[in-house]
């Protein structure tokens, strides 16, 4: 396939998502509980397996879409000041996010990640039966 | 209704893609700076100590507060700041940004800031940066601004509750000592903003902005300044004698009062044309370089002084 064909058809593929944006959030969905059910078998037997298998799948697809974006991105001035402002937000919120996180690791201190799960449970529990 | 001219007298403006750095600037960068300064300022010089994540993450939220109400009001403030020569190139008047991104823009950081600082730092802290924001934009912007020629003296308590709110962030409580801190920037803003309106006379008539030099003239204004200066000069100098500040904060606040007292005296002496102007640009710019001196000597004792202890 030449790099003509292969432009076109990620060209088509970003089409048919824009038409369909679900289509992206449920492969996303499906993508996150394949790879939190693949760790949580271990990615042992034929369930983990599976899990592992369909999670590669899904990526692979939505590392194809991410392609096609990236491919047809809006390379005008308008395009380039929206892509600067989406990574400035998501810097602003991933730093947002270490802030809260090292402000609880100061104010509350580093014990409060190995609290015993054993203790924890029955008391979440205890309080649906109550 | 004035304040319904706003969306009136702008939308005929094109608003392109706004850009980061039009949304940085809509923060008022350069008062944020002074925010920083003097937030910094307090928290340094307060009894007691905080984290220094918990410190850095005071200081980024009290300057994004600061950074918000700019926003906040460049978005009310935007029909007059497309008349205003000093003005005109803010982001909304020149159709950079939309008047309702920045609305969303400003509510946004002004709720995130004080959450953060409330939840993170303290209580304390988290309220006064919210009662600086509400101040700054209802009592200031929406209510003093257009109404009364004593918009900047009582408005000018928004902009003095940096130092205040870096105290409380690291000692939970307002002090005395944190008051005088307040009190310095609260005096010092009546001359150093009427030194600007003295020579931006015409650009405050013309959009209907009761300053002093507006409504009382220009000569009552320059009485005021010399009045004001008497009073602010001795508080600026007062936090050496509470012991607030050292020998250093002492002849750094001595001699450079002497300066501004000097130069509101020649505001008031060459009253006419060009030079008068120029007296008075002169005051208006050395004012800030005092208050960045008498803040800087402030930390840079309070820095020596925790670090020989």
């Amino acid at each position: 396939m030449s790099a003509e064909q292969i432009n076109a058809r990620l060209k088509y593929a970003r089409l048919w998502l824009a038409e369909r944006p679900w289509v992206r959030v449920m492969l996303n969905v499906l993508f996150w509980i394949a790879v939190a059910m693949g760790v949580q078998q271990g990615g042992a037997g034929a369930v983990g397996g599976a899990m592992v298998v369909a999670a590669l799948v899904v990526g692979v697809l939505l590392a194809a879409f991410a392609l096609a974006d990236y491919v047809n991105r809006d390379q005008s001035d308008i395009g380039q000041r929206q892509r600067t402002r989406n990574i400035a937000i998501a810097i602003a919120l991933g730093g947002m996010a270490v802030m809260f996180y090292a402000a609880t690791m100061v104010r509350m201190g580093g014990a409060i990640v190995g609290r015993p799960q054993a203790i924890v449970a029955p008391v979440i529990l205890g309080s649906f039966v109550r | 209704m004035a304040e319904l001219g706003i969306q009136a007298d702008i939308s005929g403006v094109r608003v392109s893609e706004p850009s980061v750095s039009d949304f940085f600037a809509l923060m008022k960068p350069r008062v944020m700076s002074l925010v920083v300064l003097t937030a910094l300022t307090g928290m340094v010089v307060a009894p007691g100590s905080i984290h220094p994540v918990l410190g850095f993450i005071a200081i980024l939220a009290i300057s994004v507060g600061a950074g918000a109400s700019g926003a906040l009001n460049m978005w009310y403030d935007a029909d007059i700041d497309a008349q205003m020569q000093r003005t005109a190139a803010r982001p909304i008047p020149r159709g950079r940004v939309s008047a309702d991104d920045a609305l969303a823009f400003g509510a946004f950081l002004s709720v995130a800031s004080v959450v953060t600082l409330g939840l993170l730092v303290n209580v304390v802290s988290g309220v006064l940066l919210a009662v600086t924001i509400a101040f700054y934009m209802f009592i200031y912007t929406m209510w003093l601004k257009r109404r009364t020629p004593q918009n900047i003296v009582i408005g000018g308590a928004a902009g003095s509750f940096p130092p205040m709110i870096g105290w409380a962030a690291v000692t939970g409580s307002v002090s005395l000592d944190s008051v005088l801190l307040f009190l310095i920037i609260f005096l010092w803003t009546p001359p150093h903003f009427w030194a600007l309106a003295l020579y931006r006379c015409r650009d405050y008539e013309r959009v209907g902005v009761p300053m002093l030099p507006v409504v009382a003239g220009p000569t009552e204004t320059r009485r005021q300044i010399v009045l004001y200066s008497l009073v602010f000069v001795p508080v600026a100098i007062a936090p050496y004698f509470t012991g607030l500040g050292g020998l250093a904060y002492l002849a750094v606040s001595s001699v450079l009062g002497l300066v501004f007292l000097k130069l509101a005296f020649d505001v008031r002496r060459i009253t006419e044309g060009r030079e008068g102007d120029a007296t008075a640009k002169k005051l208006f710019l050395f004012s800030i370089l005092y208050l960045f001196a008498l803040f800087g000597t402030l930390l840079a004792e309070g820095i020596v002084y925790r670090v020989m202890a």
